[in-house]
């Protein structure tokens, strides 16, 4: 990814273009040195949480002769209580999505008496617990990071 | 003595005009170089001068081995010129000597030489000597007579 100051206001380019000026074809062959002739420099993302970060402004780092994505913490206008019932719905999907995929085994062995594979049972009543630790966790968070942070898995 | 034949000494400059002349006299082979000649451009890297008052058309002889800047010199506003078998996956520039800018108007195309050979025509709008403009299209080709 590279980046280009017009005037202050910073365009990204995922792809060099072909051509660029006067130059009618092969920019995208020119060396970073070359590319940086033309003010086209290299965009550099630092790694981020995006449950709880997202991409700021872009800033030239002179030092590095290189564009640099700023990172901001996300704010969210939703209160701690309405963020933790989120994540709790979130997870009670998830978890429904999982027990769905045998759901059809309980509804047959019920329908016709038959005795459930004991790793089909025990795997659904995991799910189940997992399900109520990632309640019980989530409600025990005390800031909006922490909930939207929580990692929900199964 | 009567004149028999008139010759260019007799004639004061710039006094023929276009009533002197019969209708359709003018063919091809009284134009000028620039709008009849064929030429070859044998450079294959760096700057390769072209010159528009030699030829209207330009044959590159072998593929680009590293970027080249083809620099236009003698154009003349209204002028096409088109250069054929452009080729080379190389970066290719375009600039002229006019002697503080060269503005050159993207038509169409990007100039694409890793496979095919491209065309390139290029119009000059402002002879300008300071300030030169250009109109230009570029595109692969391929022999084809079926269009």
């Amino acid at each position: 990814m590279k980046a280009k100051d017009y005037n202050r206001t910073i365009k990204t380019f995922p792809a060099v273009p072909k051509s660029y000026g006067n130059i009618i074809g092969g920019f995208n062959l020119l060396s970073d040195i070359e590319l940086q002739e033309y003010g086209f420099y290299n965009l550099v993302t630092p790694e981020y949480n995006d449950s709880i970060q997202e991409l700021g402004d872009i800033s030239f780092d002179s030092d590095n002769n290189q564009f640099v994505h700023t990172i901001v913490d996300i704010t969210w206008e939703e209160t701690l209580a309405e963020l933790k019932a989120q994540q709790i719905a979130s997870a009670k999907s998830d978890a429904g999505s999982i027990l769905r995929t045998t759901d059809w085994i309980i509804v047959r062995d019920t329908e016709l008496g038959n005795t459930t594979d004991q790793a089909t049972l025990d795997s659904r009543a995991a799910v189940r617990t997992a399900c109520d630790a990632h309640e019980a966790s989530i409600n025990s968070k005390t800031t909006k990071a922490s909930v939207m942070s929580y990692l929900i898995t199964y | 003595m009567a004149l028999t034949k008139v010759t260019a000494d007799v004639l004061e400059d710039n006094s023929v005009g276009s009533t002197q002349l019969v209708d359709s006299s003018i063919g091809h082979t009284q134009l000028h170089n620039r709008y009849k000649n064929a030429a070859s451009i044998t450079s294959t890297s760096g700057t390769i001068n072209i010159d528009w008052s030699a030829a209207a058309v330009y044959k590159m002889e072998a593929s680009l081995t590293s970027a080249a800047t083809l620099n236009f010199t003698g154009f003349v506003t209204g002028q096409v010129l088109t250069i054929y078998a452009l080729q080379g996956a190389q970066t290719l520039t375009l600039t002229s000597n006019a002697t503080s800018s060269s503005t050159f108007h993207k038509v169409g195309g990007d100039y694409d030489g890793s496979s095919d050979p491209n065309v390139l025509q290029v119009e000059c709008l402002d002879d300008n000597s300071v300030n030169a403009v250009f109109a230009y299209t570029i595109a692969t080709s391929a022999s084809d007579t079926t269009p």
